[in-house]
């Protein structure tokens, strides 16, 4: 993996656009380097003032026109020619590709969290089949993350409370690290995910092992939403015109505002209305919609969208392609626990094999003594785990910084439970 | 008159009295003194004790980084290190140091009159600088971990006491704001008779045109250091998008004032080398009114490129692209700069005292720095090294290579007008000879961290990169060994120096032509000025 850093590995078709630019400006650079150190050490030498030989005299120049006009001009030249080049760059890596493959990916303190069109999601790793574009829209659930592939030499922040995208090519299979490079706190450093490029035959084969997603894909659970959160009060699919536009077909058309300008459906648009309806109102429509900021959260916002792309005809290729159908099988013990602990974010801080993070390590936790900040030790048995989780701040584990969140209130009795009984299957 | 000293020496330095300005002895002399002189040595004084805790921060960091794993300290500790190491390296030490330290103290010198405009609001702002501080050291109780950019919505939410820490520096920029004025009243209104614009030295331009960034920008940082206040006590949501506000509108008021600053960091260390080249080239400057007019040029397209701090933030692309466009428009300034000081060297008769030692470090580690900014300007690769080493490097050879070797100039060239005494050339060169060496170690090897991929702000990093954050840590303690050996000089210098003459360097510019150490009222009679301070050419012997 360490060579997925050097120069010339074409990991990506941004890796060698970026590369060259790099190149020009270097050697460009490396001559104006040379020529103005080298004369700076030249004149030093030639002209220094020598002990016991002759006194020299130095002539009175103040100026010359011609020499001054010329190194206005040539630097300008220059840089001019170094905008241009990294104008062209920059321009390749924000263009669309076509038929690009839309994936979620959310920063919460210290992960990423990865939601594919099918529904499924991932934490901290992401498996893409090599020669298709892929189109992340990236958002922050909590502080400025930023999502970084030093091997394809990409990097966009991820913000809260917007979406930003970054269009990825991968040319190459291997292996690459994702770095989370804006700094957000204690865990930062450790905040990484891993980039995986498989080849078609292998993605799938992947895929059928993983087996069918536990529940719907992204675009259904965007519909349920839709249904449930009482949109369709005032917008239709399709057909006659309620109080506000209708959902079919809204998605990359231009729209006219109130203010008499217009922009395209985008997500981020679409992000916007859901979220603050009245930034932005469709011509010819009342300003009544409530904000669903309080009630949605940002997964689930990204759900409606895959829906709302899918009413355009913009289905994600995935969903298409299998549509494969629930099955019904029992969970194994921890299993609902397990999707929690990955949900709720706990891996941005615990490892799940031993790995010291921000915090312990879930491996081998339950049972185990563990030694507490200020004196005293503790046995991790359920009742110490419940508090933990809940009052987090009550007893903290010498070493580690006082930093978890409290989950009281945030987490029913139920999925409490079911967390613990997650923790204890990983008990050695 | 001539004295004799208790060691038989003649004193040389001119003065009715041989200690001049420094005569009036005890804590209330300097406290409360209006003298410009005095308030510039306490700004020093203070401003490099700070340069000195930032500089054991910077060992610390260092230190960690030599393991890519949990080493030495924790990672919260690391995080606090490196934001201390920034806040009082910026706050408290490179932007004060040459404008309030050596600017206070020439400023009158070389423009020929007896003080600043404003004496007492001169010390006013060394008193609110100080109180700054103490509101700054307030802040260790629960010590800052956000990086000294304070972004939002982290530094909104973070448990620590970034209401106070920002407080104080809102302190310290008042101060800055105050001695901008001040300078601008003095240089317009206190030049001595026949001193015209064009016979100005070229410290003074560069302090000029810095003196309009501070007290332009400066406002700006101060107001969103209060929106940031006011999110945290009160909860009103300026920044925090769950509250409606947009953490992005922070990094636009942040670099509008952050960005201009590294002009008041590096242009007043650039008139400081156009001062120091002509002398020990004993040649006039070369494209006087080039220089001059490109520190206002400088200052003036400063404002307008504080987006390529924001490039991967999600900005437009349109803005993006025009910011790209901005930026390089402040190279081609930069660039006339370093060709007319080489032009200077030019048939020179070269001298290489520690000042001038200091001055051709600044030429060729401020190109190293100004040439790598050229593919942070570029968009596409920006968006590859951005927040990575290769940005912690570039500026790195901007602040250190440029505006602390330009301090360093400046601090051994006129060390000898502030003390009344000469340091040690034998103990100089072999610091200078170790700083330089220990900063190209320490930090080319950032540049290739950087490029591969490892992301600033890292307490712990992937294993591949642990070679060349060892060979950047062995380069930090060379670097420590010169600064150590320099500062040893110093205090040397100051209390075992040779006695020096009015003007040792035979330098033109008017301080040279009052004794070393000044008397308090800088000149016995106001000087009139019938050339400009550059008539250097002639025979030399």
């Amino acid at each position: 993996m360490a060579n997925a850093y050097t120069l010339g590995e074409a990991a990506s078709r941004t890796t060698g656009e970026v590369d060259a630019l790099f190149l020009f400006i270097t050697v460009v650079s490396l001559f104006f380097f040379l020529l103005v150190e080298g004369l700076l050490i030249y004149f030093a030498i030639r002209y220094r003032r020598r002990k016991g030989g002759e006194p020299s005299e130095t002539p009175d120049i103040r100026g010359n026109l011609l020499l001054e006009t010329i190194w206005i001009l040539i630097p300008t030249i220059v840089v001019a020619s170094f905008f241009y080049y990294g104008y062209r760059v920059f321009r390749d890596i924000r263009t669309p590709p076509p038929g690009a493959t839309d994936i979620h990916v959310v920063g919460r303190q210290w992960l990423f969290e990865f939601r594919y069109p099918d529904g499924r999601s991932s934490i901290n790793e992401i498996r893409v089949p090599v020669g298709r574009p892929v189109k992340l829209i990236l958002s922050s659930d909590d502080v400025i993350h930023s999502f970084y592939i030093p091997a394809y030499r990409l990097k966009q922040d991820m913000v809260p409370g917007r979406y930003n995208t970054l269009y990825l090519h991968p040319d190459k299979v291997g292996t690459y690290d994702i770095l989370c490079a804006e700094y957000c706190g204690v865990g930062h450093s450790t905040m990484r995910a891993e980039l995986i490029v498989m080849e078609p035959a292998a993605y799938a084969a992947w895929r059928e092992k993983k087996g069918a997603p536990a529940g719907l894909s992204l675009a259904g659970q965007g519909k349920a939403l839709v249904e449930k959160s009482g949109c369709l009060g005032c917008h239709a699919v399709e057909g006659e015109e309620k109080v506000g536009p209708n959902l079919g077909g809204i998605f990359g058309r231009k729209v006219l505002l109130s203010d008499g300008t217009t922009v395209t459906a985008d997500e981020e648009y679409l992000r916007e209305s859901l979220l603050d309806p009245k930034a932005k109102v469709v011509k010819g429509y009342p300003a009544v919609m409530p904000t669903f900021k309080e009630s949605l959260s940002s997964d689930e916002v990204g759900a409606i969208i895959a829906y709302l792309k899918s009413l355009s005809g913009v289905k994600a290729k995935e969903s298409e392609e299998e549509k494969e159908e629930k099955e019904g099988r029992e969970a194994p013990p921890g299993q609902k626990g397990k999707e929690l602990v990955e949900t709720l974010g706990c891996l941005g801080c615990h490892s799940v094999d031993g790995s010291v993070r921000v915090g312990p390590s879930f491996k081998g936790l339950f049972g185990g003594q563990v030694e507490l900040e200020g004196g005293g030790k503790a046995t991790a048995d359920e009742a110490y785990l419940r508090e933990s989780i809940n009052r987090p701040k009550a007893k903290v584990v010498k070493g580690f910084p006082d930093v978890m969140p409290e989950f009281q209130g945030k987490i029913s009795e139920e999925d409490l439970s079911a967390v613990i009984a997650y923790l204890k299957t990983l008990k050695q | 008159m001539r004295e004799t000293t208790g060691n038989g020496e003649q004193p040389q330095n001119g003065n009715a009295s041989p200690r001049g300005y420094l005569e009036a002895k005890g804590i209330r002399a300097w406290a409360y003194t209006l003298d410009h002189k005095r308030i510039g040595v306490m700004y020093l004084y203070t401003t490099l004790f700070f340069f000195l805790a930032g500089g054991v921060f910077a060992l610390l960091i260092r230190l960690k980084l030599m393991y890519p794993g949990q080493h030495i300290f924790t990672n919260q500790t690391y995080n606090v290190l490196f934001t201390m190491h920034g806040a009082l390296m910026i706050f408290l030490f490179v932007i004060p140091a040459i404008p309030s330290g050596l600017g206070n103290f020439f400023i009158p010198l070389q423009i020929g009159a007896r003080d600043v405009a404003f004496p007492r609001l001169n010390l006013m702002s060394y008193w609110i600088f100080v109180a700054g501080i103490v509101v700054i050291l307030f802040s260790l109780g629960r010590p800052m971990d956000t990086g000294w950019t304070f972004y939002t919505p982290y530094s909104a939410r973070t448990s620590a006491d970034v209401t106070v820490l920002s407080f104080g520096i809102f302190l310290v920029g008042m101060s800055s704001i105050l001695t901008g004025l001040n300078f601008l009243v003095t240089i317009h209104k206190l030049r001595a008779p026949g001193m015209t614009w064009h016979r100005m030295p070229l410290f003074i331009w560069s302090m000029y045109a810095t003196s309009i960034i501070q007290v332009l920008a400066t406002p700006v940082v101060g107001i969103t250091f209060l929106l940031l206040a006011m999110e945290r006590l009160f909860g009103v949501g300026f920044f925090d998008p769950t509250k409606g506000g947009d953490p992005i509108l922070f990094q636009h008021f942040f670099w509008f004032y952050s960005h201009p600053v590294v002009y008041v960091m590096i242009l007043p260390a650039m008139g400081i080398i156009s001062e120091i080249i002509p002398a020990f080239s004993r040649k006039p400057i070369f494209g006087y009114k080039a220089i001059a007019y490109s520190s206002l040029a400088i200052a003036g397209f400063g404002f307008f490129v504080w987006g390529h701090h924001m490039f991967v933030t999600g900005m437009s692309a349109t803005a993006a692209i025009i910011f790209s466009l901005l930026t390089y428009s402040v190279a081609i300034p930069t660039a006339i700069k370093v060709f007319n000081w080489l032009a200077t060297m030019y048939r020179g008769s070269i001298t290489f005292e520690s000042p001038m030692l200091y001055a051709l470090t600044f030429i060729f580690l401020f190109v190293v720095g100004g040439l790598t900014g050229m593919f942070l300007g570029a968009l596409g690769a920006d968006i590859h090294v951005h927040d990575t080493y290769f940005i912690v490097a570039h500026f790195h050879y901007t602040m250190v290579g440029g505006t602390v070797m330009g301090l360093l100039a400046g601090l051994h060239f006129w060390f000898p007008k502030m003390t009344g005494r000469m340091l040690s050339e034998k103990m100089a060169v072999p610091a200078w000879l170790l700083i330089f060496i220990g900063f190209n170690v320490t930090f080319f090897t950032q540049f290739i961290l950087g490029f591969e991929g490892m992301p600033r702000r890292y307490a712990q990093y992937p294993a591949q990169f642990q070679a060349l954050n060892i060979v950047s840590t062995v380069g930090s303690w060379i670097l420590a060994a010169g600064i150590l050996i320099m500062f040893a000089n110093f205090v040397h210098g100051l209390f075992r120096g040779a006695l020096a003459p009015p003007n040792p360097w035979n330098a033109l510019s008017l301080e040279w032509q009052t004794g070393s150490p000044p008397a308090t009222e800088n000149f016995e009679e106001i000087p009139t000025v019938t050339d400009w301070p550059y008539g250097y050419a002639g025979r030399q012997t």
